[in-house]
């Protein structure tokens, strides 16, 4: 599927007009409680951010390892031979849904990050414990636990990722979404008035939330174009393995 | 504000809400200025009061001052305190809203509609961190956070010069937008028993009981007051249906009107309207307000130049 890699990328890219309300006050309370030396250097400051945000796509990473092995699981269990096909189906459909949530058409959407409230219970306190930070290892570790805090389009994306269908694939992907969240996440505190201003006209949402529409529906017609090709070969079940990952 | 006299939390599961309390649980653990931001009604002050309370200056003061009630007169010495004797009428020594919240929170509400001239004695301080009380010689260190919070667009505020862009980056440090009522996804549901329970304490009434149509009625709705306007018709409904059931038709009109859950500013009176005369006074308000420029009137009502040109004819508005 590396053909789609730049899904998650571009996932994560647009996610800016989402991470502003939570994600932007997190960094922005990050970067202003670092002791004054820091914040008067560039570069030191730019080690913490850079820290930080190591931290959130290491844990994004792991998670998509760990659902990348759920979702190798998932294709034998529904179809050894079209397992693979049906989860791709699937995270078309998933893309769907991200792009009207985005858009701000599916608010229901949202609902998905109640699946890691429980686990945030249990590292909340741990967060609040690192600060305010005091080194970049802090916020390495900050980072870390800061990447599990629960958000619709991080689990969704999430969900997206488990039909890469290896660890190493689940991983990439949300690593990708990961770097896809950076100008956005590191712009937020520099950048937050106009990012605010951005991210509130209904418009640019349904713009991006539209593209990653129309993202799903392309993929999904790639993959039916695919299936065709495969189809009309000569035993082709392999090659079509290979041209769909 | 009344709702912050009883409701001491803020209550809904819906991940608008959670996202902002999650955010605000980690901003909490450190110490910087906080701007809240939300349409009235949503919370605001509630939100100030559990920073104050999650953080580690929870043991010592939480003032608000409710910036639109200060009179600018008095701005100065109510907010920095004053010596006995310094003004007419200073009769004993005050300490001040911004003393009294020494090593606690002081919570800015409305901090958009300060005054020209105490936004920058504000500014003085949160630069500072000292204060001079009127008619004291010397200065004095004084360690508070502050929370500000407003429902005013600020970005515009300081492009019409109504507010200070040097004071607005020193405050919008850690912005926390409260989401509206009618973005929080079931929370009106979780509210209504929520808020009934607390009034039926302090009335001492029986809760009423609310049909399943009057809920889905209740959740349809717009809520152009947030929560305090939901607050408002539980205690309405307590009063009047203490114990008994609540049915649609005992709601509000207004409520029972918007069958469309519109979120438009704009509501048909339950008399009616005369179209033209509203359409010929919008034309009439637009010209006001771009002191007669046809051009910019037409862009404010979504018209061409021309369909404005015509209607200012066809209603004999001079201009």
């Amino acid at each position: 599927m590396e053909s789609i890699s730049w899904v998650p990328f571009t996932i994560g890219l647009f996610s800016a007009v989402h991470c502003v309300g939570m994600c932007g006050g997190i960094i922005g309370a990050l970067s202003m409680s670092l002791p004054a030396r820091v914040r008067d250097s560039r570069w030191r400051l730019s080690l913490y951010l850079l820290a930080y945000s190591l931290g959130r796509v290491s844990s994004y990473a792991l998670a998509g390892a760990l659902i990348g092995v759920v979702g190798q699981q998932l294709f034998d269990f529904i179809s050894p031979q079209y397992g693979h096909r049906i989860m791709q189906a699937f995270a078309a459909l998933l893309l769907v849904g991200i792009g009207l949530y985005l858009a701000g058409w599916f608010p229901r959407f949202a609902q998905l990050e109640r699946i890691g409230v429980p686990l945030w219970r249990r590292l909340e306190p741990l967060g609040r414990r690192l600060l305010p930070v005091k080194s970049p290892f802090h916020a390495l570790a900050f980072g870390l636990v800061w990447g599990w805090l629960p958000c619709g389009l991080v689990y969704s994306t999430l969900l997206w990722a488990a039909a890469a269908g290896t660890a190493g694939q689940g991983a990439l992907y949300m690593a990708l979404f990961g770097l896809g969240t950076l100008p956005a996440v590191m712009g937020a505190g520099l950048l937050a008035g106009w990012l605010t201003r951005f991210a509130r006209q209904p418009r640019v949402r349904q713009v991006l939330g539209g593209l990653l529409v129309v993202m799903a529906l392309g993929t999904l017609w790639y993959q039916g174009q695919v299936v065709d090709h495969s189809a009309h070969g000569p035993g082709h079940e392999h090659h079509q393995h290979e041209a769909v990952d | 504000m009344s709702m912050t006299t009883t409701t001491t939390r803020l209550v809904g599961d819906s991940p608008a809400l959670q996202q902002v309390l999650r955010a605000a649980a980690l901003v909490a653990a450190t110490d910087v200025p906080v701007l809240v931001r939300g349409e009235s009604g949503t919370g605001k002050e509630l939100l100030a009061r559990s920073l104050h309370e999650q953080s580690s200056r929870a043991a010592r003061e939480f003032v608000s001052v409710n910036c639109a009630a200060l009179p600018e007169a008095l701005a100065e010495s109510l907010l920095y305190g004053h010596k006995r004797g310094a003004f007419t009428g200073a009769v004993e020594h005050q300490a001040g809203f911004v003393a009294s919240a020494d090593g606690g929170t002081l919570f800015l509400d409305e901090v958009g509609e300060l005054s020209l001239p105490v936004q920058a004695k504000l500014l003085r301080f949160l630069e500072s961190g000292e204060l001079q009380p009127v008619g004291h010689a010397g200065t004095r260190r004084v360690d508070v956070r502050v929370i500000a919070a407003t429902n005013r667009d600020l970005e515009e505020a300081v492009r019409a010069g109504r507010f200070r862009e040097d004071l607005y980056y020193r405050l919008n440090v850690i912005p926390l937008e409260l989401p509206p009522l009618r973005e929080r996804e079931g929370d009106v549901a979780q509210l209504i028993p929520h808020l009934s329970a607390e009034l039926s304490v302090r009335h001492g009434l029986e809760v009423p009981r609310y049909s399943s149509a009057a809920l889905a009625r209740l959740q349809r709705y717009g809520w152009p007051g947030n929560v305090r306007e939901l607050r408002n018709l539980c205690e309405r409904m307590l009063v009047l249906f203490s114990g008994r059931a609540v049915e649609p038709d005992n709601l509000p009109l207004e409520i029972r009107q918007e069958a469309t859950a519109s979120t438009s500013p704009f509501r048909l009176p339950a008399g009616g309207i005369h179209l033209d005369s509203l359409e010929s006074e919008l034309i009439r308000q637009a010209l006001e307000l771009t002191a007669g420029n046809r051009s910019r009137a037409a862009r404010l009502l979504g018209l061409s130049r021309d369909t404005l040109l015509y209607r200012i004819k066809k209603y004999a508005i001079a201009s």
